[in-house]
């Protein structure tokens, strides 16, 4: 099926009431978890999962995409309004969005944010229908070497990228995978690590994890923390004045352009999703202005292009989930074990296999993106009224939707108590400045990691050399080495690679 | 920072020891295939290097005063514990008296107001959730007390 074909069919299924329905429920839950801070997308996706089990993918997977770039939208309210970030996509918004809110233009500032998020958002679904059926075609050609090679590259990524060390961060994805080995090995059937326990004899629930790790863990976070909230100025909630003025929109115009169109590219890479594109975006318009003197303070372009890059860089992440089947941020990750839980291995003929699937949650994306924008600029001052709501209340919600969620996929209590085990190390480890997001990443990839290098060494008879000896995955190979060494050589030059959330402001 | 660095690279190879001495049966290679312990050893060795290079990475710095930050340990704490509590007493009580229970705890606990407030709160809050999720979405939640009727 042609895109453009695939696109039409996938339309006149997602206007089906049910998908429809679904659809905007995800945007507007994801655009609720986008402006609350401390429940991010991942949060968001994972407490609703398990009520998807009892659905179809199809509208499953829409009702997760739309919580994906629905929370894209909304992180930036709060980032505008309080400054707090909604979520890590929208820090880099507070340094001008803040301050356009304490001028007077927060209704301007949410505007070119919603428009960038918008037209970001449509330019990434474009790219999404158009490159992954090339993509796909080329992906068909990969075997196990190439799929360990690629899962390797995007777990070093996503440790490389995480605020910590590099040794934390892979030391917490080689606990992911270790957590992975738990159950029946899948050549020998051998049980590993069981115990003699039948509970873990099916390996460690994934969702129950992720869901202490994202959800218990950030309640316990947001209770830790006494910070709320402050509406610190009665001129922050001025929202009459939607429209931006001409010269906002002058200055905003090609920060959403190149925002939309490097965001794609760069939340295709292996662990950079929709917050590395939305760093680059700020730093990459604050050394193109004329007048960099004004970023920091109020300047429009740092909300438009950041804002933007983060939406397309989301659906970028979705073009890999979809195309190769390998998550390469935590949210597809959460993604990509729903599917599986629902009997869909993604891979690169997926197109093939599944078209309807494929082709409908696209074309969903297209009128997910318009129901974003509705939700977004006249119901702002909805959204915003959210940050009234009294934390304890929502804490209490929070927990309760975990506890459901987790319970419902089994009905076994083991899952609630891994859930909250991993509610209790998630904690931890944000204390002890380790991140979550390598292991979360890990967890999913491990069994597709354990696997592929398996079928590598039985197809090698038993040699390492097979992953040097094939361009694609020697490549991929030189890559995970390079970004190894990466701190090594820059100790030597006496310079470091900034990561997230250290760009040159 | 670095107290904290050189606990957790001890966690870690406490945890490496733990690991090995619990897969110490699983062969590694079976003929011309990676046998059940080979993923395990390989990621067992590989954890341990990196637990070492946190521990050597990890040393104080004489000029930079480590941040306090004003965290409570007691709201997360008392989370965790109740989350933990639920888990025993939910088969036990089923799942709307264990959800009184619990969001009472948490809001006694955590950030309380009336007693009055509260309660009435978690009893509204129960009857939604039994509302939407045992009767509308009809999932299989024991409802009642396990001694209901014996």
């Amino acid at each position: 099926m042609d895109p453009i074909h695939g696109l039409l069919y996938g339309l006149s299924r997602a206007i089906e009431p049910q998908i429809l329905i679904l659809g905007f429920l995800g945007c507007l839950w994801g655009t609720m978890v986008g402006v609350l801070p401390g429940i991010g997308p991942v949060a968001g996706i994972t407490i609703l999962m398990p009520f998807t089990f009892g659905m179809d993918l199809t509208p499953a997977m829409v009702m997760m995409a739309g919580i994906y770039y629905g929370a894209m939208y909304g992180g930036s309210t709060t980032s505008i309004l309080v400054a707090v970030p909604g979520e890590t996509s929208s820090i880099v918004t507070i340094l001008d969005g803040h301050q356009m809110a304490k001028q007077g233009r927060a209704g301007a500032a949410l505007a070119l944010s919603a428009i960038g998020s918008f037209v970001a958002g449509t330019f990434g679904i474009l790219g999404l229908t158009f490159l992954a059926p090339p993509l796909a075609e080329l992906a068909i050609g990969f075997g196990p070497p190439e799929y360990f090679a690629l899962a390797l590259v995007g777990l070093s990524m996503s440790s490389f990228l995480s605020n910590a060390s590099l040794a934390k961060g892979l030391a917490m994805a080689v606990i992911g995978l270790i957590i992975g080995t738990v159950g029946l090995d899948i050549v020998s059937g051998q049980p590993r690590f069981t115990f003699n326990n039948m509970e873990l004899a099916g390996g460690l629930e994934i969702v129950s994890i992720l869901i202490g790790l994202y959800g218990i863990s950030e309640v316990m976070e947001m209770m830790a923390s006494k910070i709320r909230p402050q509406i610190q100025h009665e001129k922050l909630w001025n929202l009459r004045r939607l429209l931006p003025n001409k010269l906002e929109w002058r200055l905003s115009i090609w920060p959403i352009i190149r925002g939309s169109v490097m965001g794609f590219f760069v939340g295709a890479l292996p662990g950079a999703g929709g917050t590395v594109p939305s760093f680059i975006s700020y730093a990459m318009e604050k050394r193109m202005s004329k007048t960099p003197e004004r970023f920091g303070k109020g300047a429009p372009e740092g909300v438009a292009g950041p804002e933007s890059a983060n939406n397309s860089g989301a659906v970028g992440a979705m073009v890999v989930l979809l195309t190769l089947g390998l998550p390469y941020n935590v949210v597809t990750a959460v993604m990509l074990s729903a599917m599986i839980a629902h009997g869909i291995f993604p891979s690169p003929l997926l197109m093939v296999r599944s078209p309807d699937f494929f082709w409908t949650v696209v074309a969903s994306m297209y009128i997910g993106n318009f129901m974003l924008l509705i939700l977004n600029l006249p119901l702002i001052g909805v959204w915003a009224s959210l940050l009234r709501l009294p934390y304890r209340w929502m804490t209490v919600f929070i927990v309760l939707f975990c506890i459901i969620g987790v319970y419902s996929i089994e009905y076994r209590s083991f899952d609630l108590l891994l859930m909250a085990l991993f509610g209790g190390i998630g904690y931890v480890m944000k204390r002890v400045d380790l991140p979550a997001a390598p292991l979360a990443l890990a967890i999913v990839l491990g069994p597709i990691m354990e696997k592929s290098l398996t079928q590598s060494l039985i197809m090698s008879d038993g040699s390492p050399f097979i992953f040097v000896t094939r361009p694609f995955a020697a490549a991929s190979m030189v890559l995970f080495f390079v970004l190894m060494f990466l701190p090594l050589i820059q100790r030597k030059l006496g310079r470091r690679i900034a990561p997230v959330g250290e760009v040159e402001m | 920072m670095w107290l904290m660095d050189r606990f957790s690279s001890a966690v870690l190879l406490a945890f490496v020891a733990f690991y090995t001495a619990a897969g110490w049966s699983l062969d590694t290679w079976a003929k011309n295939a990676p046998g059940p312990g080979f993923m395990p050893r390989l990621l067992a060795l590989v954890l341990a290097v990196l637990a070492i290079l946190i521990w050597v990475q990890a040393k104080p710095s004489p000029e930079s005063h480590e941040e306090v930050e004003s965290y409570s340990k007691r709201e997360p704490l008392i989370i965790f514990l109740l989350v933990l509590a639920y888990v025993f007493v939910m088969p036990q009580l089923g799942f709307p008296l264990s959800n009184l229970l619990l969001v009472v705890a948490l809001r006694r606990m955590v950030e309380p107001s009336s007693w009055r407030a509260d309660l009435a709160g978690a009893i509204g809050a129960v009857v939604i959730i039994h509302l939407v999720f045992v009767q509308m979405l009809a999932l299989q939640f024991p409802v009642l007390p396990v001694w209901w009727g014996e």
